[in-house]
């Protein structure tokens, strides 16, 4: 299972660990703030498309996320808990987004804005129209999950977390996130299985 | 701490093992158990089946939808950032501007009275500001009494000194005048 997690992109800067472009970035490199943004943009773009059922609205809260980190990256503590930098990331994510949830509502969010699908090459017609209709089937079906499976599922597969920090950065037993991933599996696949 | 192997339940433990997040321990207790039941055998190729199709699922899902390059996501954030670390900047910049006035604002108001009221203290004790005229006007209101007259006679000094029961200023001064004028008017009839 975790072999089809996609991976966070790979680059030079990732033999440097997350903590220490942390300790260059509070020195004030802003390159390490660059390498970082850098590491986990596809991931967490992925994470907060996948968890908010909106492209533009995904991009709004990455950014507000970095904008989060850099505020009180001076009272992040890496030795605090299990994940380190990355838990912290895409928690904050989490937190925007049901912030943003809140405050104007989850359908209404799935609603807005327009695809920021662009600068990639079009699959040939037939592929297309078949595979965006499992895309959109995949799409709803992620949607129709409730919201704390869905983060389970979403913080595994495009988080690349293990189940103990996923468990530790939801404050809840490992047992009920492991519990919660189960269903949202078993969710997903009769979901997927429903003639449309 | 308990093993996983204790507080978890089914699904969970072949989750975590499927996740390869078990210790070297857990796992090989795993591993006896799926090897001595066929039906948790079914039970984890079915959970590693449904978890790699719904990975599959996701890359296609992002295959279709190869959003934002990065590049140009990753340079919005950073010049978002930058916009964001700019203004910080200005704004840590005004307390620091007000830090060089060490006292609050309204102390200032106070303290330009003060010296301003130091400055006529000083001016006055200098004796560049003279109050004393005023002070010797308002003294010189005072009624002349018959005892301040050098040159009134002893008979009306006393005269006036048995009259004065009361110690009215005014009413004295009065009656000094008085006699004054009787003496000037006796002084006539007698020259004529």
């Amino acid at each position: 299972m975790s072999a089809s997690v996609p991976q966070a992109a790979t680059s030079p800067s990732l033999t440097i660990t997350d903590e220490v472009l942390v300790q260059r970035m509070r020195r004030g490199e802003a390159a390490a703030g660059e390498a970082l943004i850098r590491r986990y943009f596809q991931s967490l773009i992925r994470y907060l498309q996948r968890l908010c059922g909106n492209d533009q609205l995904a991009e709004e809260l990455q950014q507000q996320t970095w904008l989060s980190v850099l505020e009180h990256l001076p009272q992040f503590d890496a030795s605090s808990g299990a994940g380190g930098f990355k838990a912290w990331l895409f928690r904050i994510a989490t937190n925007k987004a049901n912030d943003h949830w809140r405050s104007h509502g989850r359908e209404r969010a799935a609603k807005e804005g327009l695809k920021l699908m662009t600068e990639v090459e079009a699959p040939h017609a037939s592929h297309r129209v078949e595979g965006e209709e499992q895309a959109d089937k995949l799409r709803r079906a992620v949607d129709r999950l409730p919201d704390n499976q869905r983060e389970v599922l979403l913080l595994r597969y495009y988080g690349n977390m293990k189940f103990i920090e996923i468990a530790e950065m939801l404050g809840c037993p490992l047992n009920t996130a492991l519990g919660r991933m189960h269903k949202a599996m078993l969710k997903l696949k009769a979901l997927l299985e429903e003639p449309e | 701490m308990a093993s996983p192997l204790q507080q978890l339940d089914r699904h969970s433990l072949l989750l975590m093992y499927l996740a390869d997040e078990l210790s070297g321990d857990d796992k090989a207790a795993a591993e006896r158990m799926l090897a001595e039941d066929a039906e948790l055998r079914a039970e984890v190729e079915e959970l590693r089946a449904l978890g790699e199709g719904i990975g599959e699922q996701f890359e296609q899902l992002d295959r279709q939808s190869r959003l934002i390059a990065t590049e140009s996501g990753v340079q919005r954030i950073i010049r978002e950032v930058r916009r964001q670390e700019a203004k910080a900047r200005q704004v840590a910049l005004q307390p620091a501007r007000t830090a060089a006035r060490p006292w609050p604002r309204w102390v200032y108001p106070f303290a330009a009275a003060a010296a301003l009221l130091f400055v006529f203290l000083g001016l006055w004790g200098a004796g560049v500001i003279d109050l004393a005229p005023r002070v010797a006007t308002v003294l010189d209101r005072r009624p002349v009494m018959p005892e301040d007259d050098p040159i009134l006679d002893d008979e009306l000094q006393r005269s006036f000194a048995d009259s004065s029961g009361n110690n009215d200023p005014l009413e004295k001064a009065d009656k000094h005048l008085n006699a004054l004028l009787q003496g000037e008017e006796e002084e006539i009839s007698l020259s004529m």
